[in-house]
């Protein structure tokens, strides 16, 4: 199940929350952890079994490593145990096909690569999970002794299965013990209707229209114009970043609805002035889990220069990686590893605030392109079709596309940028809260939400619209 | 007195978000009771032309391996009560994405071979078969049907989309048949007003297996039935602007049905198409909402025909004219355009003299008697178009009791072939009509045994570019 669909908003959701707070302050953990379970069997059953697994063993390292501390000992083996298998199970789904698909290509075996399906969320709850166990170790975070509650900080449905990654020191007091008041469930509530209509709207729409704009096989390539590649490229640009911001904003706001307070995982990232900003605005939980558990650890920065260069690549090869099991992921993350590698000497010279915002933005686009194509014969078509590469500049295709969807062009591009949320605080901070003015705030406040949802079940709806048009009854 | 007058403006807000949560409970139930309304849940779409998603059914795998439910997830979004209404309000939606006085919808990333140049010298020798032709002509350079067709627009099968296939794979299936053909005609269809016009692309593969067919049949018929061949023309390059058309790229279809009859053998009579209906282009010759001619455009064609077998075309004043009211079409299936909702088609239909009796045989074999023109004034406001002997059927056959003397003629048709049939009806005594689409058996078996007078071949040319088509035509020799 997605929470951009019909089924999650007005058959899951609506029964979680009325089950949460018609059930009692005592069943909410239960209520929370039935649906959440029910949510991940949903895109298959038998994958619930790993999950159940994998919780299982940082629950028994947990324990493990805490019975063990004390008196000089520290319970690493227990640790060092939990990554093992962690890490190992992480391996055999998501990069085993790879690792074989690259031996085979450099030595001829093995003849046959088997096809394993990648559980749902493995990615994310693994490292969240690593996150426990270590924060334990660090005795950052207490060991649950509960088997149950740690399952329900793994498994809970807002973030299991894109994210963020939220540690569980975050969480440990929230599962314990939360209080749900008027302003979290409405400002939940706000923050889901955001992230809903950014995703079914906005990055559904990018995502049809950079479709059309880009080639998925090398085949597609002609007729293809240099300009539709750039305008496809920046449609994805827009795509990639509504759609998973939105996800975390979702995310977020349910946590909030129910009282949980999970960390920012986006702070509009494509207003960066260095990519170094960039990482610091994007996917946050990511790059914070790989500086706190890999690099810092590695000894960070404070190190000779050769020690932080391997640091470094370690860091973002690593980070390429998580994102898939693919040789343009790993390039992905080795690209930005060698801009910031390149940021860090030049940072102390005063550049224009444009100058870094297009250096910035130009980097990060390219990323995308890098992250898009899987395929690297299509990557390099389309790089060098992007620069001239015998394309025709433009078609009429092309043109009308553009003109066709220019306001909605500008929507996407306004939603990426702080400018409403500033609007709304720069508005309440004059008013203080006071006037005419704070209340048609407030009752616009009050009412988006509805309407956001309105138009984005409408647009799910939509999605569905597939005429098959020779059919005849 | 600050203080006091802070707490009041807690107290203030707090309201406001008391609101805020009664109206989004109020919606989500609304939402709820209304998807749980299993009776108004609708099982199929008039105006998308299929079926909706089944429920699916429930087996121990399918659940273990997550796709039954997942099944349920399309199932539950894809027949949600009151779809329409939520579609159309989306639509409305989409329109003010931007300007769209001009718009494509879909695809439009196909690419044309060039249509190749017939030298006058192999024009002598073109004979049985074309491919040995010299001819100037590029390769086909990339052929995108299947990629490009299904613009599924469910989020799961986009995604399973990502494993698409360079070369199309035949299908025996009809409906995929009629999947590749659709494609072919909807794909990047360029919207201007209350009207849409598709693009073409020839497809030098599809034609010379059509004209190999073609030449094959006139072959083995020669002396015992005479062969007609007629190519149609979409309503782009008849009803639009050269200028327009040169900008929507693609290829000329005058050119191209050019090509296509300067290869048939001489025992092929072609029947000119292009220049006729271009003569008579400020007439009803094409819908605005569907990818279709009227049957006004079959006559020209039809009077064009009659002159090459012959015979006198009857007059269009001869026939008693009828009106089945408000037509919207598969181009407005696909673009949902306001404009042409406010401002549809309409269906006129020329009643056959003879008889308006005719048969036909459904792809499961049941017979119906029906009516060359039948009555769809009360039917569907998108099925009007069917109005025509019935639609799309693999077999039909019409006896005219007034022209006994045992003279016949068999139409191998797609669905343009429908408006030109009843023409047809006041010439022999039999006419007989395959959907080459459906029919499974062979072609020239049926001409033998039926002692067929004039086979005659009615196509679309760009449902003839379909590499699928041209497969199903060689199909029916085999």
């Amino acid at each position: 199940m997605v929470f951009s669909s019909l089924l999650f908003l007005f058959a899951f959701l609506s029964l979680n929350l009325a089950c949460y707070f018609l059930l009692g302050k005592r069943a909410r953990n239960g209520v929370l952890l039935v649906f959440s379970l029910v949510f991940y069997a949903w895109s298959g059953p038998q994958y619930l079994l790993l999950l159940l697994l994998v919780t299982g063993i940082s629950w028994g390292c947990g324990c493990l490593i805490a019975e063990s501390q004390g008196e000089g000992r520290t319970g690493r083996g227990w640790l060092v145990l939990d990554c093992i298998l962690l890490l190992g199970i992480l391996a055999v789904f998501k990069y085993t096909g790879f690792f074989l698909e690259n031996l085979q290509l450099l030595f001829g075996v093995p003849e046959w690569i088997p096809q394993i399906v990648l559980p749902l969320g493995i990615s994310f709850y693994t490292f969240q999970l690593l996150s426990y166990c270590i924060d334990v170790y660090r005795k950052e975070a207490e060991a649950q002794r509960k088997y149950w509650k740690l399952l329900l900080y793994a498994s809970l449905f807002h973030q299991c299965v894109a994210g963020p990654i939220v540690r569980y020191q975050t969480v440990a007091g929230e599962i314990e013990h939360r209080s749900v008041t008027v302003e979290d469930v409405a400002a939940g509530i706000r923050r889901f209707s955001v992230g809903l209509a950014k995703k079914s709207i906005l990055a559904n729409g990018c995502a049809g229209i950079a479709e059309t704009l880009l080639p998925a096989v090398l085949g597609d390539m002609a007729g293809r114009t240099t300009l539709g590649l750039w305008v496809g490229m920046l449609f994805y640009m827009l795509q990639i970043y509504l759609d998973f911001s939105a996800y975390s904003d979702m995310a977020i706001g349910m946590g909030r609805m129910v009282g949980f307070h999970y960390l920012e995982n986006f702070n509009y990232p494509y207003i960066a002035r260095s990519i170094r900003d960039f990482w610091r605005r994007w996917h946050i939980s990511l790059s914070t889990f790989f500086r706190d558990y890999v690099y810092i650890p590695m000894g960070g920065s404070r190190v000779h220069v050769f020690k932080w260069i391997r640091n470094m690549l370690v860091v973002w090869f690593l980070t390429g990686m998580w994102h898939g099991a693919s040789w343009n992921y790993i390039l992905w993350g080795l690209y930005f590893c060698l801009f910031l590698m390149l940021e860090r000497p030049l940072r102390k010279i005063r550049w224009p605030g444009i100058l870094k915002h297009v250096y910035t933005l130009v980097v990060v686009f390219f990323g995308w392109v890098l992250f898009r194509f899987e395929d690297m014969g299509v990557l390099m078509a389309v790089i060098g079709g992007m620069f001239g590469g015998g394309l025709s500049l433009y078609n009429a295709d092309v043109l009308w596309t553009l003109w066709n969807n220019i306001f909605f062009l500008a929507a996407a591009l306004i939603a990426c940028t702080p400018l409403g949320k500033n609007l709304r605080v720069w508005r309440y901070e004059k008013t203080e809260g006071r006037g005419r003015i704070a209340r048609g705030m407030q009752l616009i406040d009050t009412i988006t939400p509805v309407i956001l949802i309105f138009f984005s079940a409408c647009a799910l709806v939509g999605n569905s619209y597939n005429p098959f048009l020779y059919f005849q009854f | 007195m600050k203080k006091k007058s802070e707490e009041q403006i807690a107290k203030s807000k707090r309201r406001f978000y008391r609101v805020q949560i009664v109206l989004f409970g109020l919606l989500m139930l609304a939402g709820t009771v209304l998807g749980a309304l299993w009776m108004l849940r609708p099982t199929q779409s008039e105006k998308e032309k299929r079926e909706l998603t089944a429920f699916p059914e429930f087996t121990l795998e399918s659940f273990l391996d997550g796709s039954f439910l997942g099944d349920i997830s399309t199932w539950y979004a894809d027949t949600f009560p009151l779809r329409e209404e939520w579609i159309s309000i989306d639509q409305s939606v989409e329109n003010l994405y931007g300007i769209r006085s001009s718009q494509i919808i879909g695809g439009g990333n196909k690419t044309a071979d060039e249509i190749p140049v017939i030298e006058e010298s192999s024009q002598e020798e073109s004979s049985a078969d074309a491919s040995s032709q010299e001819i100037s002509s590029q390769e086909d350079s990339s052929q995108n049907e299947s990629s490009q067709r299904e613009e599924s627009r469910h989020e799961e099968s986009s995604r399973e989309e990502s494993s698409r296939e360079e070369k199309p794979v035949i299908p025996d299936d009809p409906t995929q048949v009629q999947e590749a053909i659709q494609g072919q005609i909807q794909d990047g269809l360029f919207v201007q007003g209350d009207a849409a016009y598709s693009r073409y692309f020839f497809s030098l593969d599809s034609a010379t297996r059509y004209i190999e067919m073609m030449n094959r049949v006139a072959q083995e018929l020669s002396g015992e039935t005479e062969v007609y061949s007629i190519i149609i023309p979409d309503s782009t390059q008849i009803m639009l602007d050269p200028e327009l058309v040169a900008q929507l790229g693609g290829s000329s279809e005058e050119q191209a049905i050019d090509y296509y009859y300067g290869m048939l053998s001489d025992e092929v009579h072609t029947i000119d198409t292009f220049d006729t209906l271009y003569e008579h282009r400020d007439e009803y010759l094409y819908f605005r909402t569907d990818h279709h001619w009227t049957q006004l455009g079959a006559y020209y064609v039809y009077q064009n025909l009659a002159e090459e077998m012959g015979v006198n075309p009857h007059s269009l004043s001869d026939f008693e004219k009828v009106n089945f009211g408000d037509f919207l079409g598969t181009f407005y299936s696909t673009c949902g355009s306001e404009e042409m909702l406010a401002h549809p088609d309409f269906v006129e239909a020329y009643l056959p003299m003879g008889t308006n009796e005719m048969t036909f045989y459904t792809t499961e074999g049941e017979e119906y008697a029906w009516n060359v023109v039948r009555d769809v004034t009360d039917w569907d406001i998108y099925a009007k178009y069917s109005c025509f002997i019935g639609g799309d059927n693999p077999y039909s056959y019409i006896e005219n009791p007034e022209i006994p003397d045992g003279s016949s003629c068999l139409l191998v048709k797609e669905s343009f072939g429908n408006a030109l049939a009843p023409f047809l009806v006041d010439h022999y005594q039999y006419v007989y009509i395959i959907d080459y689409r459906y029919y499974n058996e062979n072609l020239l078996d049926f001409v033998r045994e039926n002692a067929v007078d004039d086979l005659i071949l009615a196509n679309n040319v760009a449902i003839l570019g379909s590499s699928y088509v041209a497969e199903r035509l060689d199909l029916m020799l085999s």
